[in-house]
């Protein structure tokens, strides 16, 4: 006889049973995995973009402050600045010979809250971003616009549009130094598709314009920073240290930095995962629970399917299955809404943020998420299944 | 059919059945009579295959049921033996038809629907296939544990007080069931009650009494 055959079909009709209960078990269960799923989402791809966005910058220079406030205003393109650095210093740093490229950054100004990024070609080498169409820009205030700006703002090529002092939208505008549409670039999937290019003449032009109206004429080019790529590892060990003794000066590591973040943020992600685990192990608990008190109230199904000649063995599965058949329920239904919920917050709240998320996407941490409540769920089924196992049909029968 | 010799059994090591020797044949419907304590249920226990006894050998339809393990034991009650029981469990969980088909699942038998809504059908609930048991009357449910006994065309149909929370009308009807159901499925009865009014319809009556202990 097979009891596989016997035991399943049987576990299914116990849930089926008792539905209400079985529907709140896989429902507790999916919640803790979703849970836990959105989150591994989000923080992978959080990562997996900070890492696209800083690859290949080594060394942030920058104006003193925070180093971590340098990295994500000129790396990552989310924070203010830390200030501005006199050219002339930036071009002498990027003259040094372990600096493979120096990338100059000129930041301030912003079109509906995308960032004018005042740079040269360069940047454009870094993302490997290509042009959709048009051209590279040519004279100053000829601009080329990122992939995700342009669908979200709908500039063309050869439209001229002003640019909003500041990072925000609401800032006063340039009204009488207009942008012009040069390119628009393909997608990369990284930090350039939210950002218009320009040359750094272009943003030295606006402000020196501006800088006339408040008679500041005469002052100094300057930068924002200075992204570089070394031409030896080695550099790492000492360059850093230099630039910092030049006084006004900062060098930032991407790399140090995104770590630091990730710490500071790590007790944050450590609560939400305990929080998670917690239920989930509340669902395990639920199962048991209710296995225990089905086991009551079944002894006497128990006693007649060993009458009508189930092995205990049969017994034992039946019991397992349930537990498992919950799990697997409570996996499918939380992987479904842990997706969903991620691509959910990706489409709504993620929008507004400027961040990026999909739960059209698979992270391998999840294959272990579901065996380990797959495990749950089995260990829950464990001990009723082993107590109707135990119990000799006589006895079964005197207590149903 | 049934032939035990030297027998003793009980739990915990207690004695509470003691039976030198003991024969039901082919066809010979047997009742066993005595008070509650007697050791009746032990008796069907034993020859059911659900417990061993403490000493003895036990034949049933040519098996030496104390020369099997636990599991074969199992299988052997599946195929050979038919259950009545004093209340009348079904699976709660499952329909009436599908109650019978796990009988012959477990019994190891390929799954028969036409055998069952035979079976349904003589005992005048081939309406109820997909009924589930709460939604059954007591008759009707005693008829589909009946029906479930005889499914597999077992040898030995043992029944544990099968008329004694019934009043006279439905324990006559009950009887008269398992008679007609034994009769053609060439089954024979082993019936263990303490309920006198069946007495006269058996060809032999086993009395026991309580062990002095």
């Amino acid at each position: 006889m097979n009891s596989l055959s016997t035991a399943w079909p049987l576990a299914l009709a116990y849930l089926r049973e008792r539905l209400l209960a079985t529907l709140l078990n896989i429902l507790l269960l999916a919640l803790g995995i979703a849970t836990i799923v959105a989150l591994l989402l989000t923080l992978s791809q959080a990562e997996e973009r900070m890492d696209r966005d800083a690859a290949g910058i080594d060394l942030v220079v920058g104006a003193k402050g925070s180093p971590l406030q340098l990295v994500l205003s000129s790396v990552f393109q989310v924070d203010i600045p830390t200030g501005n650095i006199p050219l002339a210093e930036a071009e002498r740093i990027g003259a040094e010979p372990v600096v493979k490229r120096a990338i100059p950054l000129a930041l301030g100004d912003s079109y509906r809250s995308f960032r004018i990024v005042g740079t040269n070609a360069a940047y454009l080498e870094l993302y490997g971003a290509a042009i959709d169409t048009g051209r590279l820009w040519g004279k100053p205030m000829e601009v080329l616009v990122g992939a995700e700006v342009s669908a979200r703002t709908g500039l063309k090529l050869g439209q001229q549009f002003a640019g909003t002092h500041g990072l925000a939208e609401g800032g006063g505008a340039h009204a009488n130094q207009p942008f012009e549409v040069a390119g628009i670039l393909k997608p990369t999937g990284a930090v350039i598709d939210r950002l218009i290019l320009t040359r750094v003449e272009s943003i030295w032009k606006v402000h020196a314009h501006a800088a006339d109206h408040t008679a500041n004429a005469g002052e100094e080019k300057e930068i924002t920073a200075l992204l570089i790529q070394y031409s030896t590892p080695l550099a790492a060990a000492s360059f850093p240290r230099r630039v910092n003794a030049i006084s006004g000066l900062q060098a930032a590591a991407p790399a140090m930095e995104i770590a630091r973040l990730f710490t500071l943020l790590g007790f944050g992600v450590t609560a939400l995962k305990l929080f998670a685990t917690i239920m989930m192990l509340c669902a395990g608990l639920g199962i048991f629970i209710g296995l225990m008190n089905a086991l009551d109230d079944r002894r006497a199904d128990l006693a007649l399917l060993r009458v009508l000649g189930a092995t205990r063995g049969t017994v034992f599965l039946t019991i397992l299955i349930q537990g498992f058949a919950l799990g697997v329920a409570g996996v499918i239904l939380g992987l479904v809404l842990g997706h969903a919920g991620a691509e959910w917050i990706g489409r709504t709240v993620a929008q507004v943020h400027r961040v990026q998320l999909t739960g059209l996407t698979w992270v391998n941490a999840e294959f272990w998420v579901a065996g380990a409540a797959l495990g749950l769920a089995l260990a829950a089924g464990l001990f009723p299944a082993w107590r109707a196992y135990r119990d000799a049909v006589p006895e079964l029968l005197d207590r149903a | 059919m049934v032939e035990i010799s030297g027998l003793t059994a009980g739990y915990d090591g207690r004695a509470v059945l003691a039976l030198a020797h003991f024969r039901v044949e082919a066809g010979q419907h047997t009742l066993v009579l005595g008070p509650s304590g007697c050791g009746k249920t032990t008796l069907l226990n034993i020859v059911s295959g659900i417990a061993l006894p403490m000493s003895g050998e036990v034949h049933v339809d040519g098996t030496r049921l104390t020369g099997l393990d636990a599991a074969e034991r199992d299988h052997f009650r599946g195929r050979h033996i038919g259950f009545v029981m004093q209340r009348l469990h079904l699976i709660s969980a499952l329909s009436v038809g599908a109650n019978l088909q796990l009988a012959q699942k477990l019994a190891g038998v390929p799954v028969d629907d036409r055998r069952i809504q035979a079976i349904l059908d003589t005992l005048g609930i081939g309406d109820k296939w997909r009924a589930w048991p709460r939604q059954l009357s007591q008759g009707e449910a005693q008829r589909v544990a009946i029906a479930r006994a005889v499914v597999n065309r077992p040898a030995l149909i043992l029944a544990d007080e099968p008329t004694a929370a019934l009043d006279d009308r439905n324990c006559e009807a009950a009887i008269n069931l398992l008679f007609d159901q034994a009769g053609e499925q060439s089954a024979t009865l082993l019936v263990a009650t303490h309920d006198q009014r069946i007495k006269a319809r058996f060809s032999q009556v086993l009395e026991l009494a309580r062990l002095a202990s």
